[in-house]
This record gives C-alpha cells, sequence and structure tokens, in this order.
C-alpha cells in the first residue's frame, strides 16, 4: 500500500494494523468487514481538467459533492482555479445535483481548470431512521430512461420478491439475486451504463457498478421499494484490508464508484453494494475467488445495510440534462463532461484523451 | 472470466456471455435470453419504424436511421466498444464495395458513445460508408435494438424489415443472394409501376 500520512491518520486502527504487519488487516485471522458509523473521516478530492486541441470554444461540467445526509455525508467547500473561461455553479433541477459548469470562448486553444471541493463521510450500518415524503417516494419509484419498471424489469422483481416478508425481506432477496446472478465483467467500459431492460432481455447480466447496483435499484423501484443510485468515487483504502474496495493511491481518476439505497418503511435508507460483493469476487486476491470464499461472505454479510466511508457520494441523478449542453442527456453524471464546438462531446471514459485527472486525499477536520 | 458467447455479438451495454445467459435462464425462471442463430443468419421480419429523427454523420450531412426510397437498404447498429463489431465494420466495408453500382445503400449506426470517441475511432478505421451519431441511444430505441450488432436489411418500400441480432458474415454466398433477392424485389416493384 502506498499510503501518505494523511491517509494514514485517516485508516484509522486497521489501517494502522495493516501497515505495521505489512499484510491486510486481521489477514490472518477470519476476513472482516464490518462498517460501523463512529469517526467521520475528511477528504479533498482535486480535478484537473486541461483539454486538447480545443477549436472555436468549449464548456466542461464537473460534477460537485451534493449529495447530503447528516448521517454520514456532508458536502464542503467547492473552490476552483482557471485563467479563463466564465464558471457558474449549476444544479440539475429534478435531483440536485450540482456541477461547475465553465465556458471558454473561440480564443481559449488550451481550456484548464482546477476544482477542489472537501466532504466529509463515515461508514454506514443499520438504516438510516427517516420518513418519506409522497413526492420522494413518487420519485425513488419511478423509472428512468434506462429504469423502466414494468416489462421484464417488473416481471422479474416480483419472481425475486414473490412470497417476501415486509420490505427489508424483499430487498435482500433483490441483493442476494444480483450477488448470485449478475457477475462484474472487467472489459466493461467505465462503470457500465445501467441499461437494465437490455441485461435481461439479452441475459447477460454481467458489467459493473452502473450496470449491477442499476439492475438493484431498478428491481426494487418495480417490487414497489424506493431506491436509488448514488454515484460517487473511492477517495481512500479500505480499512478492512480489501484491495478491491478502496482507492489505493491518491490519484482516483477512474476509480469512480456508485453505491445504492433502498428505502424501508419504519426504517429509513439503507446502504446496499451487491455490486462491490461481486468485485470482492473477481479481484480480492488471488482474484477469482468463490462464492462460499470467506472474504466474499465478508463482504456480502457487510454490503446489505452497510458501506465504508471511504468514498465521495457525488449525487443520486438520472436523465441528466446538463445545462447548456448541445449533446444528449447523461443516463447519470459520475465523470467530468466537457464538448467542443469542433469536436462535440468528449469521451469522459479516456481521461488521457479528453484530459482530465483526479486526486483524493484525507484531510484534518 | 467471461466467455465469449461464440464470440458473437455485444448485448446491452458488455459483452454477451455464456455465463450471464446460463444465470438468466437459471434464475427464477426468467423469461429465455434471445436465441441465436449459430451459423447461418437468422432473419426475423419486423416492422420498420416511423421516421426517426436524423441524426448527425461524421462525415456528410445530417441523415436518419431509416431506409432510403429506391434502394436496399442495411441499417447496421453498432459500438466502438464491442470487439464483434469492430471485425465487422471490416466485413461491411467489402459488402460496400461489392454492391457498388448497385441501388444499395449501408448507413451504420453508433449508439450511446460521445462523437470524439466515436471520431477518434474511425480516424484509425476510416470506412466508405456514413456513420451516424446516435448518442442518445434515440434511433437504437425506434429500432428495439438491444444487442450489438444488430443490423436491419429492407427491401425497396417494404414496411417489414429484416431483422438479424448478432454477428453475420457479410461475404457468405447465401447471405448475398438473399441481398440479392430483395434488389429483385426492387426489379418487380419497379417493373409494375
Amino acid at each position: 500500500m502506498n499510503l501518505s500520512r494523511r491517509h494514514f491518520l485517516a485508516t484509522g486502527a486497521a489501517g494502522v494494523a495493516a501497515l505495521a504487519t505489512g499484510l491486510p488487516a486481521r489477514a490472518q485471522t477470519a476476513p472482516v468487514f464490518a462498517p460501523t458509523p463512529d469517526k467521520w473521516r475528511h477528504f479533498e478530492v482535486k480535478t484537473k481538467l486541461a483539454l486538447a486541441e480545443v477549436k472555436g470554444g468549449a464548456q466542461a461540467w464537473i460534477p460537485l459533492p451534493s449529495f447530503a445526509d447528516e448521517a454520514w455525508m456532508r458536502p464542503g467547500e467547492t473552490t476552483f482555479s482557471s485563467a479563463s473561461g466564465k464558471v457558474e455553479r449549476v444544479r440539475d433541477a429534478r435531483s440536485g445535483a450540482e456541477m461547475l459548469r465553465v465556458r471558454w470562448g473561440e480564443g481559449e486553444a488550451s481550456p484548464q481548470i482546477e476544482v477542489t471541493s472537501r466532504f466529509a463521510t463515515r461508514d454506514r450500518k443499520g438504516a438510516i431512521a427517516t420518513t418519506l415524503s409522497d413526492a420522494d417516494r413518487k420519485l425513488y419509484t419511478a423509472a428512468t430512461e434506462l429504469l423502466p419498471t414494468d416489462g421484464i424489469v417488473r416481471d422479474t422483481a416480483l419472481k425475486i420478491t414473490a412470497g417476501a416478508n415486509g420490505d427489508e425481506d424483499k430487498a435482500r432477496r433483490i441483493f442476494e439475486w444480483i450477488v448470485d446472478n449478475t457477475f462484474r465483467d472487467p472489459k466493461t467500459r467505465g462503470c457500465g451504463v445501467g441499461d437494465i431492460a437490455a441485461m435481461l432481455r439479452t441475459g447477460n447480466l454481467s458489467g459493473k457498478c452502473a450496470d449491477l447496483n442499476a439492475l438493484f435499484v431498478g428491481l426494487a423501484r418495480a417490487s414497489g421499494l424506493p431506491a436509488r443510485d448514488i454515484y460517487g468515487i473511492r477517495v481512500a483504502p479500505s480499512a478492512f484490508g480489501y484491495k478491491s474496495l478502496g482507492a489505493n493511491s491518491e490519484t482516483v481518476t477512474k476509480a469512480q464508484h456508485c453505491r445504492a439505497e433502498v428505502f424501508i418503511t419504519g426504517a429509513g435508507w439503507l446502504a446496499v453494494d451487491p455490486a462491490d460483493v461481486r468485485k470482492v469476487v473477481l479481484e480480492e486476491p488471488p482474484g477469482n475467488l468463490a462464492v462460499q470464499d470467506a472474504k466474499v461472505a465478508a463482504a456480502r454479510a457487510g454490503l446489505f445495510g452497510g458501506w465504508e466511508g471511504n468514498w465521495l457520494a457525488y449525487n443520486s441523478a438520472h436523465d441528466v440534462a446538463l445545462p447548456g449542453a448541445k449533446g444528449a442527456r447523461l443516463p447519470f453524471l459520475m465523470y467530468p463532461q466537457a464538448e467542443t464546438a469542433s469536436g462535440g462531446r468528449l469521451d469522459c471514459l479516456d481521461p488521457d484523451t479528453f484530459r482530465y485527472s483526479i486526486t483524493a486525499r484525507a484531510i484534518e477536520a | 472470466m467471461a466467455i465469449p458467447l461464440r464470440g458473437r455479438s455485444c448485448p446491452a451495454i458488455p459483452p454477451l456471455t455464456r455465463r450471464g445467459v446460463l444465470a438468466a435462464i437459471s434464475a427464477l425462471a426468467l423469461p429465455a435470453p434471445l436465441a441465436r442463430a449459430a451459423s447461418s443468419p437468422d432473419f426475423v421480419p419486423v416492422a420498420v419504424p416511423a421516421a426517426p429523427q436524423p441524426l448527425p454523420v461524421l462525415v456528410g450531412a445530417s441523415t436518419a436511421a431509416q431506409p432510403v426510397a429506391g434502394q436496399v437498404t442495411l441499417i447496421h447498429f453498432f459500438a466502438t466498444w464491442c470487439a464483434s463489431c469492430q471485425a465487422e465494420l471490416a466485413a461491411l466495408a467489402g459488402l460496400h464495395a461489392a454492391m457498388a453500382g448497385r441501388p444499395f445503400t449501408l448507413l451504420a449506426v453508433d449508439s450511446g458513445e460521445p462523437e470524439a470517441r466515436v471520431r477518434r475511432y474511425f480516424e484509425h478505421h476510416p470506412m466508405p460508408f456514413p456513420v451516424l451519431l446516435d448518442e442518445s441511444r434515440a434511433a437504437m430505441k425506434a429500432w428495439d435494438v438491444i444487442t450489438f450488432p444488430t443490423s436491419f436489411l429492407v427491401a425497396p418500400g417494404a414496411a417489414e424489415a429484416l431483422k438479424l441480432e448478432g454477428e453475420a458474415n457479410w461475404a457468405d454466398a447465401a447471405l448475398k443472394t438473399r441481398i440479392a433477392s430483395l434488389f429483385k424485389t426492387n426489379t418487380a416493384s419497379n417493373n409494375q409501376q
């Protein structure tokens, strides 16, 4: 592991143990994955854009931490540094997702901006007690462009949840079904797209977080449970020694990750991440673990109802129309976006050509 | 480890895998996934959708993903990340050359990808036919495409298209004969006028 001092301080006791031994925490004993909502952790995420070969002007949209929940996620200050361009903070009206929009004029051949955001987060375990307004219940059970709640999605959801005893049992059955029937495909570009009806119709239940967790959300919504994807980025190693479940260097340009929440009536929002269980199966050393492996079992138990606070939640937006954009709506907003007058929408999954980089570090409160 | 299903197609977004298919079949008796031909192309007649909106084209004027009047039209949906699509694009270039001088139009439609990615791909792999940019997937939806590649062959004036999901061998003699039969439809139609 390559931890800075700030990471070192932030990883807590488990991280100290891992560094002291040179081995993942508790590697000698049964694996443990037990997020516990105690200490808040503070981070700074820096996104640098340096667009290449721009002719005729350009604009960019950089997602900002805008998901807030007093129990586990507190967005902080955002600052930026740019030699040129008009910068404004804009918001997706429907979801509340915030982003920094930058517009550069025709004369700017090499637009650049550096955006720094701070936030605090912590582990989750158990439902976060809250109520849901009628409007929010409607929003979080609604279909989106890629998450229909009728047809094959509804048929599948009803089969999975038939005979379930209450909301939590429904949610657990969907979670277990995702873990048992999908798998992570390392060749999927980025985090996947999340076309869940196509996944079910073709029988191709592979992908990454934006596919597998979107499948959870779609199936939950189709069975009447409010649910939402939360799009973000990993910012720190796992304190439980899971190499596959953390950002293992300060460079997190390709560490985007989305998680999910499901609302249990009478209890509140419950954290789930079945996609990360499949990531442990595929990637946790030595790799290609059996589902019965103790490391997988521990993660599987912990990721229904909990997750680690080593991740930034940007937003829970679907079908995002970037303000002022010429290009198509986005299924979700997790990557920096840009358009140039000469070349249209840039490829957000190709940061080296687009030219952006993202770094994250733990900071003092 | 993902095991490509005969290396034939790239459904949804990531490549189709045998394991995914088996999972869907075994899990809770879900609706069976679409069957795919192992050898000869398996065309399914489908209705030609109402005229979709024109799409930007990599080179040239905006064009809708729809049949061209008086032509046998091949509308081919693909994505640059789809490995079997890449091989097939090269084969389609051969078909395009073989059809030179005949009333044949090939429209390749890239769906769900940003323009910069598609442009970059074709800078390195130039093709002789138009590439339509269906970034919003509107044309993909209009044609009910759920897997890449998917192709539609449409005879002149036909209300139905022949849909083929998965990879096809466009150099295959039987397939060329099939396309040629659509020209005959064209001739017959012209003779009747």
